[in-house]
């Protein structure tokens, strides 16, 4: 069992920091692993969390794109697993977000990994603590796995993909540049 | 299993008829599967057109238009990038400056805007391979 200390906190501006002793189960929703694949954290996300996903994920990513076809790939290979809630709690927004909100409702111990600002404030409504891909690069931060510039790159690409929100990206830019002022005083 | 086909009819008029028939000799095949290839890619650009606009205004997340349109999220995904990168650039160098502002950090600005430098040259790099 690897022992790790990681900061992270979720997209509402509550700060609800946690510190991850084992490898924790996250689920996700296309988005999240579209922008984690164009920002170059698919590594990481693989080291810091079990990864299960929702079918209807699955099949909104297809082989045809590089990010879906990675997806494929590690689930062909057993690193990702495919997993269904057995109750449709939520019957908003589309397949995939429906499918990782479900199974995150489900699994309440779960990290649910979303990057649609609707559906993630829908899911911090029932309780659910989602984080965005920019915080989530941010958490790299925190924890020393990627430098300054590194992860102003990482948000840089998710900024010129412009499908996450500019309030996702801001949020983590805050608390990038909180932990540089702290850092230089 | 072969793919299931859907046959719609269309008329043209005199002149149309003979373009449509010219350009697809042209491309080298039938008129129907000429018709069949413009009408998909007509369709694909409009709906294409259509999630930026519903994307931007937030009325609807990429897998909600996914769902709605039968085009790949990820497509959906290069095609708004391709739109509104530059804007969206933007903004993130802005927020950043405001921040270093803020913060009295002016190499956190200079550290964005070497960030937002090398994606650009990512970006050149890309379109050129």
């Amino acid at each position: 069992m690897r022992l790790r200390s990681s900061g992270g906190s979720f997209t509402s501006g509550r700060d609800r920091g946690y510190n991850q002793l084992v490898r924790q189960n996250a689920t996700l929703d296309s988005s999240f692993w579209i922008h984690a694949a164009v920002s170059d954290v698919i590594g990481q996300l693989l080291e810091d969390f079990d990864l299960s996903v929702a079918s209807a994920v699955g099949d909104e990513l297809t082989e045809d794109y590089a990010s879906g076809a990675l997806l494929h790939g590690l689930v062909r290979e057993g690193r990702i697993l495919v997993r269904n809630a057995e109750t449709e709690t939520i019957d908003r927004f589309g397949p995939g977000e429906r499918g990782a909100i479900n199974l995150a409702i489900e699994n309440r111990g779960w990290v649910l990994l979303m990057d649609d600002l609707r559906p993630v404030r829908a899911a911090e409504e029932m309780g659910l603590a989602p984080v965005s891909s920019p915080v989530y690069a941010a958490s790299l931060y925190r924890r020393g796995g990627r430098n300054e510039r590194a992860v102003l790159t990482v948000l840089a690409r998710l900024a010129a993909r412009s499908t996450v929100s500019p309030q996702l990206i801001d949020l983590a830019l805050n608390q990038i540049g909180q932990m540089t002022k702290e850092g230089s005083d | 299993m072969g793919t299931k086909l859907k046959t719609v009819s269309v008329r043209l008029e005199d002149r149309a008829g003979a373009r449509v028939s010219k350009a697809a000799a042209l491309a080298r095949q039938s008129k129907g599967a000429f018709l069949a290839r413009a009408g998909e890619e007509a369709a694909r650009s409009l709906l294409l057109a259509w999630a930026v606009q519903r994307h931007a205004s937030g009325e609807a997340s990429l897998s909600e238009l996914a769902a709605e349109t039968g085009v790949p999220i990820e497509a959906i995904s290069e095609h708004l990038s391709g739109q509104r990168s530059e804007e969206a650039t933007r903004m993130y160098l802005a927020s950043a400056r405001r921040l270093a502002e803020a913060l009295k950090t002016p190499a956190f600005y200079a550290e964005a805007k070497r960030a937002v430098k090398a994606v650009r040259k990512e970006g050149v790099r890309d379109e050129s391979e």
